[in-house]
C-alpha cells in the first residue's frame, strides 16, 4: 500500500504589507461598524449580489415525483390497513388503494429517469448502500416499495379478478394460501414501514441541503407525511365515487374520509409551524413566484376548499357526490401544488445572496460575539 | 475544459463571478471605495475562491452513488465515470461550488489536480501563482504558515486580518484549502458560518415518520372500528 501523503493548499488572500494609507485606524469596539456587539438584523457585506450557493436543478419532474412517491405510500398504507383491520367491510378500500398505489408509482421512475444528468446511470444509485445519504436511503426504499407493491398488487388482483382466480386454480390451492398469506404478511410487515419511509424521506431529502427554505426545518417532515396520507385518501375516494354506480352512503363514520379530514388538519398545522421556523427565508413561496402556487394551490384547494366540500350540509345525493369529487381532485390539487412550491421555491432562495447570508448566520445571541472584522459599509454601497 | 464565454460583469475587475463545472479556481475581486474619497480608506481586497476539500464534505456525504469520494490524498473528490447528475451534492455544498455541465450531464469540480498529485507534481494554481498567494504542502505546516502571517499582519497593523475556515467550528469541519482574509466573510461570499445540513437529520427522519406512523394507526383504530359494527 502506498504511503498516504497528506498534502494539502491554503490559498491566502493577502492585502500588500502595509505601506502608509491603506490601513483604517481600528474603531473602539462599541463603534458600530465593528462586529463586536453589533445587531444581528444589521446588514451584512455582500459581493455584488452575486448568488453565494448554487441552486438546485431539480424540476418539475422531482417535485411530481414528491407528490406521487407520497400518494402512492398514502394509498399503500391505508390499503393495507383495511385489509389487515378492516375485514370484509373494506375489502373495496383495498382494492382500490392498491390500484391507486400501483397507478400513482409507475411514473416515479421514470421521472427520476428524466431528471437525471446522465439519464443511463439511474442504477447508479443503488452502487452502494449509503444511508447517511437521504437519497440513496430514498432509492433502496423506493425499490424495496416497489417490489412489495408489485407482489400486494398482483395478489390483490388473484383474489379480485376471475382471470386470476382461474390462473391460480392450475397451482394446488395450500401452496396458493401459503403464498397469499406470506404476500400479506410482507406487503405490511415490510411494505407499510418503506410507505412510511417513502413518504417521509423526501422532506429529510430537502431539508439535508443547504438551500435556506429547506435547510434543517424539522417541520417539513410533518408536512410532507401529512400531506401523503392526504393525498392518498383523496385518491382513493376519488376513484370509489367515480366507480360507485350510485352516490354513496352518508360520509359520516367512513375511515377514508375522516383520516384525509385528519391529515388535512395536521398539514396545515405542519405549514404553519414550517413557516414560523422558516421565517423570512420563506418569501420565495410566500411573497415571490411561487406564491401563488403555495397560498391558492397548497392551502387554498389542498386544506380550504377540500375541507368545505366535506363539510357543506348538503342533502341531494347528486349534489353531494359532486361535491365529494370535486373536494378529492381540490386535495389531489392541492397536494401537488405543495410539492411543486417547496421543491421549485429552492430556486429563488438558492439564487438569493441574501437569504444565503442570513441563513449562514450563527445561531444563538443576537449580539455577535464572533470578533471577526466587518467592513463600515457594505462593499456594494460604498460604490 | 470548455470555455466559460467571455462575460463583463461591470462589478468589478472580476468578470467571473463565481465557482461552477468548467470554473474550478476563480479570483474575488472587491472594490471599496470611499465616496468621501479618503483615499486611506479606501482598498481592493482579492480572494482566489476554489472549493474548499472540506475535511467533512457536506457534497461527499450526500452523494448518493458513492461518486464523491475522499481520494489518498485527503481531497474531495468526483469521479466522473460515475456521477450520474442527480444534483443533489450541488444543493448540499454551503459554498455553492459544485455544478451540473449541460456538456455531458455530470457535476465537475477543482479535483486540486488529482492528476498532478498522482505525478507528485503540485497543483497547477499553486504551482502558477507568481506572489506565492497560493500555497500547497501538508497541511499542518501550512496552518502554521497561515498563523504566522496573520500574526505578521496584525503586527503590521493590519488587525483585520484573520484565517477562515482553517480550524473547525461547532457546525462545521476544518477547511483543508482554507483562507486569509481581512474583511468579513460574506464580502468575498463566503458563508459567515457554514453549517453543517446533516445535523438532526435523525430526528428530522423521526418527526416524518412519527406523523406518517400516528396518522397509520389512526386509520387502523378506524377501519377495526368500522369493521366490527
Amino acid at each position: 500500500m502506498p504511503e498516504k501523503r497528506v498534502r494539502e493548499h491554503t490559498n491566502a488572500a493577502e492585502i500588500p504589507a502595509q505601506a502608509g494609507g491603506l490601513t483604517r485606524p481600528t474603531p473602539a469596539p462599541t463603534d458600530p461598524t465593528t462586529r463586536k456587539g453589533r445587531r444581528r438584523d444589521e446588514p451584512r457585506p455582500s459581493y455584488y449580489d452575486v448568488p453565494m450557493l448554487k441552486p438546485p436543478v431539480w424540476r418539475w419532474e422531482i417535485a411530481s415525483y414528491f407528490f406521487l412517491g407520497g400518494l402512492s405510500a398514502g394509498a399503500y398504507i391505508l390499503a393495507r390497513m383495511a385489509a389487515r383491520f378492516g375485514g370484509k367491510k373494506y375489502e373495496e378500500v383495498t382494492d382500490i388503494g392498491t390500484a391507486v398505489a400501483a397507478t400513482a408509482f409507475l411514473p416515479c421512475a421514470p421521472l427520476l429517469i428524466h431528471d437525471l444528468g446522465d439519464p443511463k446511470r439511474l442504477h447508479y444509485m443503488l452502487r452502494i448502500f449509503k444511508p447517511k445519504s437521504p437519497m440513496n436511503l430514498g432509492s433502496w426504499v423506493l425499490t424495496g416499495y416497489g417490489a412489495t407493491l408489485t407482489l400486494a398488487a398482483l395478489n390483490q388482483w388473484r383474489k379480485g379478478s376471475r382471470k386470476g382466480q382461474e390462473i391460480s386454480a392450475f397451482v394446488p390451492s395450500g401452496l396458493v394460501n401459503v403464498a397469499s398469506g406470506a404476500t400479506d404478511i410482507a406487503a405490511d410487515g415490510i411494505g407499510v414501514p418503506l410507505a412510511l419511509l417513502l413518504a417521509g424521506y423526501t422532506s429529510v431529502l430537502l431539508s439535508t441541503t443547504s438551500n435556506p427554505l429547506w435547510t434543517r426545518k424539522i417541520w417539513l417532515g410533518a408536512v410532507f407525511s401529512s400531506s401523503a396520507i392526504a393525498s392518498g385518501a383523496e385518491a382513493i375516494n376519488l376513484a370509489r365515487e367515480i366507480r360507485a354506480p350510485a352516490p354513496g352512503p352518508s360520509s359520516a363514520g367512513d375511515p377514508v374520509r375522516t383520516i384525509a379530514a385528519v391529515a388535512r388538519v395536521t398539514e396545515a398545522v405542519a405549514i404553519t409551524g414550517y413557516l414560523k421556523e422558516t421565517g423570512e427565508l420563506a418569501e420565495p413561496i410566500t411573497k415571490g413566484k411561487y406564491s401563488p402556487l403555495f397560498k391558492y394551490g397548497a392551502i387554498g384547494a389542498g386544506l380550504v376548499v377540500a375541507t368545505a366540500c366535506d363539510l357543506l350540509p348538503v342533502k341531494n345525493p347528486k349534489t353531494k357526490r359532486a361535491l365529494r369529487i370535486a373536494g378529492a381532485v381540490a386535495g389531489l390539487a392541492g397536494g401537488l401544488a405543495l410539492r411543486w412550491a417547496i421543491t421549485l421555491g429552492g430556486h429563488p432562495s438558492g439564487s438569493d445572496p441574501a437569504a444565503a447570508r442570513k441563513s449562514s448566520q450563527p445561531e444563538g445571541s443576537p449580539e455577535d460575539e464572533s470578533g471577526l472584522p466587518l467592513s463600515a459599509e457594505p462593499a456594494d454601497k460604498l460604490l | 475544459m470548455p470555455a466559460d464565454g467571455l462575460n463583463y460583469t461591470g462589478n468589478s475587475y472580476d468578470n467571473t463571478s463565481q465557482l461552477g463545472a468548467t470554473t474550478w479556481r476563480h479570483v474575488a475581486f472587491v472594490e471599496q471605495v470611499d465616496k468621501t474619497r479618503r483615499r486611506e480608506s479606501s482598498r481592493w481586497l482579492m480572494m482566489s475562491d476554489v472549493c474548499k476539500h472540506c475535511v467533512e464534505a457536506p457534497c461527499q456525504e450526500a452523494c448518493p452513488t458513492g461518486s464523491i469520494i475522499y481520494n489518498e490524498f485527503g481531497n474531495v473528490y468526483v469521479q466522473p465515470d460515475i456521477c450520474n447528475g442527480c444534483g443533489y451534492c450541488i444543493v448540499a455544498c454551503p459554498f455553492g461550488v459544485l455544478e451540473r455541465s449541460d456538456n455531458d450531464g455530470h457535476v465537475h469540480k477543482c479535483t486540486l489536480c488529482y492528476d498532478r498529485q498522482k505525478s507528485d507534481m503540485t497543483p497547477a494554481c499553486a504551482k502558477a501563482c507568481p506572489t506565492e498567494s497560493i500555497q500547497f504542502g501538508p497541511i499542518e505546516e501550512l496552518r502554521e504558515r497561515a498563523q504566522a502571517r496573520v500574526e505578521a499582519l496584525q503586527a503590521q497593523g493590519e488587525t483585520r486580518a484573520y484565517l477562515y475556515g482553517a480550524e473547525a467550528t461547532p457546525e462545521y469541519s476544518e477547511l483543508n484549502a482554507f483562507f486569509l482574509l481581512t474583511d468579513h466573510p460574506n464580502a468575498y461570499n463566503l458563508p459567515e458560518t457554514p453549517k453543517k445540513a446533516t445535523k438532526g437529520m435523525f430526528a428530522r427522519y423521526v418527526v416524518s415518520l412519527a406523523v406518517g406512523v400516528a396518522l397509520t394507526g389512526l386509520s387502523a383504530l378506524l377501519f377495526a372500528r368500522g369493521g366490527n359494527e
